[in-house]
């Protein structure tokens, strides 16, 4: 016992003690993590997962110290295991530090893997695991392995996982055919109604060799890249086709996933083509049952300007310009019309108007339940598409028009 | 009010001393003599023994202290008038000549007639000179106070672009007539204590009655007259032996050393309390806001002084959370910084051989030592310094590989802003409270951030000044008072006075002081 001590020194003891003894256990210095920027998950033919991590070497990455920047910004490991939380621990045999998924940008999927097993297992583990992000973006590599998508080096992005990242983001926002869909979009979609689902598809362009090395990032038109393209789609968690182009796009404006947009259609038949710059759109679905058949009515609005005209029309006249508004509005729904009936083909509800069903006629809803791959296969829907051009850029006639 | 025990022991052995006569003798030599004695035949007293007129009876002195008078006042009006020969003088008696020359011959401006001795010697002390008429057990003082002392200049460490450039000087006479030159009020009232039973040091209470606060007024009195201590040097130890939490890093008094700043405080019904011998001046009561406010927010536009007020404020929260925060985020909490961001972090910490937190303490220390030593060093190598200071520990330590670059500029941001506040004792506390919360930031991480903020704030609410609370008005929360905190709001809306400080007399401008257009219709 400590003699006539007074209780505030003993508090400032007992306080003392706690900070020094306890000693920092969640502490982690930026030197002992190994950040996982991509994530790759793939099925061997012996059954088993075959993980792959696109861990940064940070000394490469930033710019600044000169004399650094030779050689690749990432490091590709591979292990395979039963579950992927094996993999995960058995990479420590390879590299010298914690795998960290805090900051993991993508996580793509095999073909094959999403083909036959599906993402209902791997989800599992992707969501119970704490150290994943549910902002984390998912994809699927199509036509081939996960791990060779991570193992091509990027010119522009040094780190590869974070360009991927980007162009995602920025053709979802400029284009609108791959959507953006993470971790948590994927989860909730499994765990849907629905039991459809679309994810971006990304698929790797040229040799996968030369792509590894770092000289691609020398080449100005490089030997092999990494391409964001296609659409997956699933059905009760496994894939089941792909859509591409139009159709693609079909379901993204289906599902309101569209921000901006570029659409092109021809003036007439054998004329010369018009582009527009869809700026604002929105997609309002109303979802009914008639006489215990489910009908979706979807609204569609779009605003834009006119970006390039190749044909020799009167823009000064108000009556043309709702002819452009009415040809393009055809545009989108013809886009619209094609991606709904493929998808009407395969039985497969990868927009989720079970959900919407559901949700207006919840007693309707209970006997379509179980058939619904059946019922939504033959169910009616319309489209309505109200597309407003709102200028015209900075002129005004097509400059091929020839002013009487 | 607690007092070290040593301070107390000492007085009482210094009356015990000598058992005394406290009246003057009417012999003069005896009176010389005991004077002398008294001072040890200190060589600055000076004693000028004379006879008045042509009478041999007469013999008086005039006494002073060497360097503590102004020697020009003392030749003209006191010695020259004083042997000036008078009818008068030829057939006074003693006590007729001592009237005569209280009344009519000295001709200096404030004179006193004293018959106790202490009071004699502290009149002497403080600069006054004395005479002293044979036969006579009353003296004349003579205020003759002068000597050297420092011009008043421009302030040093509370500097603004905007705004009257005087700084007080040493001396309390001038101070105080720096401030009564700015409140021309029979109100602006002023109480002179001394303090110190060596140094007999001049303590002075300056309040505007009817604006301050009787309650706190009585509060500082008693508090004042309760300090029994040998000696006062700086007003730093008035401020030590009346604050309400000796313990606390936080100040509880402002000071300043801008008469206008006292101003604006008295005319808020705040009090001050000058001390002799420093040119700074002690305000009272202070709230933790006041520290953040520089006289500078009220000259210039309301927009300008908001936000620079908002922005001391930020400083105030980075000097305090910076390096904290830089630790705990990278180390504990790498998910929360931006990918880029910690790649960049991660790069520039290969190759260091240090932990984080041992990384940023090392330069958090070395930053403390460039500054002490700035401050302390001659000037003549303060270039020497700042080159080895900057250069070498800053960009050769980065080069090196010993501290990572991030970590440089983390520093030097804390240091950079930790000079943005106008008062330099607010700056105290979160000099010293940043390495603790880096300790607990280095060890729990944001939770022992979080912690530290939560203690911080428990610690500030419970403080009081002179019975004001600290943190008001948020903490009790006065929206009224609001006005004048974080941002300023415009002169002309500001229609009362503080309400927690001040209870009485609020109104402190008009209420249509807005200035608008001219009424043109009244005109025509």
């Amino acid at each position: 016992m400590i003699p006539k001590m007074s209780h505030k020194f003993l508090l400032i003891w007992v306080l003392l003690g706690t900070v020094l003894l306890s000693g920092c256990w969640d502490h982690k210095e930026t030197g002992d993590l190994a950040l996982v920027m991509g994530m790759g998950i793939d099925k061997t033919e012996d059954d088993l997962y075959q993980v792959s991590f696109q861990i940064v070497n940070p000394g490469r990455v930033a710019g600044g110290k000169t004399g650094q920047g030779q050689g690749a910004a990432v490091t590709t490991y591979s292990e395979t295991g039963k579950t992927i939380l094996e993999t995960i621990r058995k990479v420590t045999q390879k590299a010298p530090r914690l795998l960290t998924f805090s900051h993991t940008g993508v996580l793509i999927i095999g073909e094959d893997l999403a083909a036959e097993e599906g993402l209902k297992k791997i989800f599992d583990f992707i969501e119970r695991y704490h150290d994943f992000r549910s902002t984390t973006l998912v994809l699927i590599a199509k036509g081939g392995e996960a791990k060779s998508i991570l193992s091509i080096l990027s010119p522009l992005e040094r780190i590869p996982a974070i360009k991927i990242q980007e162009i995602i983001e920025k053709s979802e926002q400029a284009w609108g055919e791959s959507p953006e869909r993470n971790i948590n979009d994927v989860a909730q979609m499994l765990s849907g109604k629905s039991k459809g689902l679309s994810l971006g598809g990304i698929e790797l362009v040229g040799d996968l060799a030369k792509g590894q090395s770092s000289a691609v990032n020398m080449q100005a038109t490089p030997d092999s890249l990494v391409k964001v393209n296609g659409l997956a789609l699933f059905k009760d968690g496994k894939l089941r086709g792909w859509f591409e182009g139009e159709k693609a796009r079909g379901v993204a404006w289906v599902q309101n996933n569209v921000n901006r947009a570029i659409l092109s259609a021809n003036c007439n038949p054998d004329e010369g083509a018009m582009a527009a710059e869809i700026l604002r759109t929105h997609t309002r679905w109303q979802p009914k049952v008639v006489k215990g058949k489910p009908k979706i009515t979807l609204n569609i609005r779009a605003e834009g300007q006119l970006a390039d005209i190749a044909c020799a029309i009167d823009l000064s006249n108000p009556d043309n310009m709702s002819w452009l508004d009415k040809r393009f509005a055809a545009e989108i729904k013809q886009e619209v019309t094609k991606a709904v009936e493929a998808a009407q083909e395969q039985n497969n509800d990868i927009f989720g108007f079970g959900e919407a069903i559901n949700r207006a006629d919840p007693k309707a809803w209970k006997k379509m339940k179980k058939n619904w791959s059946e019922s939504f296969a033959d169910m009616d829907f319309q489209v309505n598409v109200k597309v407003f051009i709102r200028g015209t850029g900075l002129r005004k006639e097509p400059l091929i028009l020839k002013k009487k | 009010m607690k007092r070290p025990k040593k301070l107390t022991d000492k007085k009482s052995v210094q009356n015990s001393t000598e058992k005394r006569d406290r009246n003057l003798d009417q012999n003069l030599t005896n009176n010389l003599n005991k004077i002398k004695k008294e001072l040890g035949n200190s060589t600055d007293l000076v004693i000028r023994e004379f006879t008045i007129g042509n009478n041999p009876a007469l013999n008086a002195a005039i006494i002073y202290m060497n360097g503590l008078v102004d020697e020009q006042t003392v030749s003209e009006f006191v010695l020259e008038s004083i042997k000036i020969e008078t009818p008068e003088v030829e057939t006074a008696t003693k006590k007729g000549i001592f009237d005569f020359i209280k009344t009519h011959v000295l001709s200096v401006g404030k004179i006193n007639v004293i018959q106790d001795w202490d009071k004699m010697i502290l009149s002497l002390l403080s600069g006054h000179t004395i005479v002293v008429v044979d036969g006579c057990a009353d003296i004349v003082t003579a205020y003759t106070k002068g000597g050297e002392s420092r011009k008043i200049s421009e302030p040093t460490s509370q500097l603004v672009i905007r705004g009257p450039k005087e700084a007080f000087t040493e001396s309390i006479g001038t101070n105080a007539a720096l401030i009564r030159k700015r409140i021309k009020s029979p109100n602006l009232w002023l109480e002179t204590i001394q303090i110190g039973s060596v140094t007999q040091t001049d303590v002075a209470i300056m309040y505007i009655k009817g604006i301050a606060n009787e309650k706190v007024l009585q509060e500082a009195r008693d508090r004042l007259k309760g300090i029994d201590i040998d000696g006062i040097l700086e007003s730093g130890y008035i401020e030590q032996l009346i604050q309400d939490h000796p313990y606390s890093p936080f100040p509880t008094i402002y000071n300043t050393e801008r008469p206008d700043g006292v101003v604006g405080n008295l005319l808020e019904g705040r009090i001050a309390i000058l001390v002799d011998g420093t040119p700074y001046v002690l305000v009272i009561p202070a709230l933790f806001i006041q520290f953040f406010q520089s006289p500078a927010d009220y000259y210039q536009h309301f927009l300008m002084g908001s936000t620079l007020r908002l922005l001391r404020m930020l400083c105030y929260t980075l000097t305090l959370l910076t390096p904290s925060l830089y630790i705990a985020l990278t180390t504990f909490h790498p998910q929360m910084v931006p990918t880029r961001l910690l790649i960049s972090f991660a790069a520039q910490n290969e190759g260091v051989p240090f932990p984080l937190f041992i990384e940023v303490m090392l330069m958090e220390i070395t930053f403390e030592i460039l500054r002490e030593a700035g401050l302390r060093m001659p000037r003549a190598v303060g270039q020497a310094v700042s080159i080895v200071g900057g250069l070498v520990l800053g960009q050769a330590a980065v080069q090196a590989g010993l501290v990572s670059a991030a970590t440089v500029i983390v520093v030097a941001f804390t240091g950079i802003a930790s000079f943005a506040f106008p008062s330099y004792n607010i700056g105290i506390p979160a000099r010293l409270l940043r390495f603790i919360i880096m300790l607990l930031a280095g060890s729990f991480g944001l939770y022992g951030v979080a912690m530290a903020l939560f203690i911080l704030i428990a610690h500030l609410t419970s403080l009081r000044s002179f019975g004001i609370p600290y943190l008001s008005p948020f903490a009790p929360f006065i929206w009224a008072d609001i006005k004048d905190t974080l941002v300023r709001q415009p002169l002309w809306s500001m229609v009362l006075r503080p309400r927690l400080v001040n209870q009485e007399n609020m109104r402190q401008q008009g209420k249509d002081n807005k200035p608008t257009p001219p009424d043109e219709s009244k005109n025509n």
